[in-house]
């Protein structure tokens, strides 16, 4: 799923400073699970923006609502109505929801309530880790289920580098080497072989942004050519 | 008008609401200054109840559990830590810092609530009133919504 | 067929000096040990913003030492080029008469002076020595093809010390099959490791440089503070030796055991050669070849 953060608070307050009465805007999906913008955090944005305020001897009208996903048009459509009372929206959702959300409420500013981290795993409650770098070229077959492009920060295709110690990563002691995890891996596996075939460049024209996908089931809908 | 705090105390039923009751009993002298709001567990207590409390103008929220190792619950009070000390954090963002405080009562230890309710109420006293009190008293909703929500 | 190809391919051994491109545009400090040296060194090596930390460019650098009349050696790095730039700055470096190359992965970005930039790592070091052996066939790694080939002496690093060591042996394979013909390593400072690493590596026809390196007084204070996070280790008693003594001291001390570690590889024919780090500094590299016992070239 979605990792994000909740921006400083700061950041936040300053954005919204000239307005007097905002929405904010959720989202249940990704970041509700890592606690970042879901109806929760909508909440305790809403508290503090009011406390905050309140110190300041200021009045500010927050609303809040959260929709299941706004990535997702069938969420979004029924808030168009909901919105046009507000100044200004903060929107609690991944970077893709913002804009998505703008799309339809073009006429309000709209405000990122989150920073988007990148596509992760729940190991625990509140402890998030990146596995995924949406490269569009799947190696995972490959490397023993551990993405080169994501786990290696060079993303190296054919061993580790140098900087290696102790199986720690040279850029962040506290990670281990992804190679080495997946030469661990291969020959467990059995499978070594696949590392000792050289990789080719990547191609990087696969994911030039912004992507799209349609599905082949949806190819004369959308008039794409096969 | 002298500055008469209000604190609201956020408190696990099994120890420091015991240790209140017992205080009371041995007709212990402490500051009335304190509202006591009884959870099942401090565990149960949200983020948002902390921050509703001082939207209401509480002057200072306490939570008050058992101590390490001996939760009815096992973890409510090690989980309540982390949300206080996580509340702490947003509080001090806003800047109403120093203002949540996080104790730790057993049941049988009704001295050791009267000397935190103490302690708090000096600390209060010596930050003043919530700028967001306005001179009203402590919103009597607030605490009944708390209520509701804790006994829902 | 490069001088450094020559010497290596004699069988002679072999010794390769690191400059220090400056961060600016005075050259004059880098290029001094290059007068001082050249009838005692087969190569000039040309790091290429080693450490992450910019400096000025080693094709460059590598063309000044060239007109000063020796041989150099330029390092090239994944991390600061996609493919395009890699190969348009190795026909640059052929056009400029350049030939030795010592293609690596880079440190990442992070460790060094730019820590916001953005690393590239388009190609990996396997891939790079393959996209010089294409433009060497005349093609670039497109597929499209060249007027006119460059002729390149392309070598690679090898970790001895890596740990873990096998997927590090697998890769030196890969390297040997992508095309690499010589090896360099980081410093040894422990020449037990070093021997054990040489039972482990698997024969190829390829030669071999070792690292050796004076130690600064900072490095030493680093090591003995416990923080020291490299890929070779240094053994206890050279940090006693060194540790609590004046910079200039810590560097003559350290040159004195960089010659007697090289003369060792030398007597014992461990490598083909070396690839000595003495902070670009010409009495410190006089220092290690003296206490070596090279005099002359070769």
């Amino acid at each position: 799923m979605i990792i994000a953060e909740r921006k400083p608070f700061a950041e936040i307050k300053a954005m919204v400073a000239p307005y007097k009465k905002i929405l904010i805007i959720g989202c249940g999906t990704c970041v509700a699970v890592c606690l970042a913008g879901g109806e929760k955090e909508v909440g305790l944005l809403a508290s503090q923006l009011k406390l905050a305020l309140g110190l300041e001897d200021k009045r500010l009208e927050i609303g809040e609502i959260t929709v299941e996903r706004q990535c997702d048009l069938e969420f979004l459509r029924p808030l168009c109505d909901f919105t046009a009372d507000y100044e200004a929206i903060i929107s609690m959702a991944c970077g893709a929801g913002v804009q998505y959300l703008k799309q339809l409420c073009y006429l309000q500013p709209i405000f990122p309530g989150v920073n988007t981290s990148f596509i992760g795993v729940n190991n625990e409650p509140g402890y998030y880790t990146e596995r995924c770098r949406a490269c569009n070229h799947c190696y995972l077959g490959l490397t023993g289920g551990i993405c080169p492009v994501t786990m290696c920060p060079k993303g190296l295709l054919n061993g580790p580098c140098g900087g290696t110690i102790q199986g720690r990563c040279e850029a962040d002691p506290e990670k281990e080497c992804a190679w080495s995890k997946i030469y661990h891996r291969l020959e467990l596996e059995g499978s070594l072989d696949k590392m000792r075939r050289i990789m080719p460049l990547h191609p990087h024209d696969r994911s030039t942004t912004p992507g799209t996908v349609i599905h082949p089931a949806f190819k004369r809908r959308y008039g794409a050519h096969e | 008008m002298e500055f008469q705090p209000k604190i609201l105390a956020l408190v696990c039923t099994y120890c420091t609401y015991t240790a209140a009751d017992m205080a009371g009993s041995a007709r212990m002298q402490y500051p009335a200054t304190v509202r006591i709001v009884k959870y099942l567990c401090t565990g149960r207590i949200d983020l948002i109840h902390i921050l509703k409390a001082f939207e209401a103008g509480a002057d200072a929220v306490m939570v008050s559990g058992c101590e390490a190792g001996s939760c009815h619950f096992l973890e409510g009070n090690l989980r309540a830590r982390e949300r206080v000390e996580y509340a702490q954090k947003l509080l001090a963002e806003v800047g109403l810092g120093g203002r949540l405080e996080m104790f730790e009562v057993a049941a049988s230890d009704a001295p050791k609530w009267v000397a935190a309710v103490k302690e708090m109420t000096q600390r209060v006293e010596a930050l003043g009133p919530s700028p967001l009190r306005r001179g009203r008293h402590l919103h009597p909703e607030v605490v009944e919504q708390l209520e509701n929500m804790v006994q829902s | 067929m490069s001088k450094l190809q020559k010497t290596l391919a004699g069988g002679a051994f072999t010794v390769v000096v690191e400059l220090k491109p400056p961060k600016g545009t005075q050259v004059a400090e880098m290029l001094a040990p290059v007068g001082a040296l050249q009838d005692r060194v087969a190569a000039f090596a040309l790091p290429d913003n080693e450490h992450a930390r910019m400096r000025l460019a080693p094709w460059a650098a590598a063309r000044l030492v060239k007109d000063a009349g020796a041989e150099p050696l330029v390092n090239l790095t994944c991390r600061d080029r996609n493919r395009l730039a890699l190969e348009s700055d190795l026909l640059g470096a052929a056009a400029l008469g350049l030939e030795n190359l010592l293609l690596v992965s880079g440190d990442y970005v992070t460790l060094g002076d730019h820590p916001q930039a953005k690393p590239v790592y388009d190609a990996d070091s396997v891939q790079l020595l393959q996209i010089v052996q294409g433009l060497m066939a005349g093609q670039d790694s497109a597929g499209n093809p060249l007027k006119g080939n460059p002729v390149f002496f392309p070598g690679a690093v090898v970790i001895p010390e890596a740990d873990p060591l096998a997927p590090q042996l697998l890769k030196f394979d890969k390297k040997v099959a992508a095309g690499a013909q010589f090896f360099v390593t980081p410093p040894v400072f422990d020449l037990e490791r070093f021997r054990q690493f040489k039972e482990h590596m698997p024969s190829h026809p390829v030669k071999l440089l070792a690292g050796i390196k004076v130690l600064g007084a900072d490095e030493v204070a680093q090591a003995a503070a416990g923080q020291w996070r490299k890929v070779y280790s240094l053994p206890p008693d050279l940090l006693a030796e060194l540790s609590g003594k004046e910079a200039e001291e810590v560097l003559a001390l350290g040159a004195a055991q960089a010659g007697r570690l090289l003369k060792q590889i030398k007597d014992e024919k461990l490598a083909d050669g070396v690839y000595l780090k003495a902070k670009g500094r010409t009495d410190l590299m006089m220092r290690v070849l003296e206490a070596a016992g090279l005099q002359h070239k070769g």
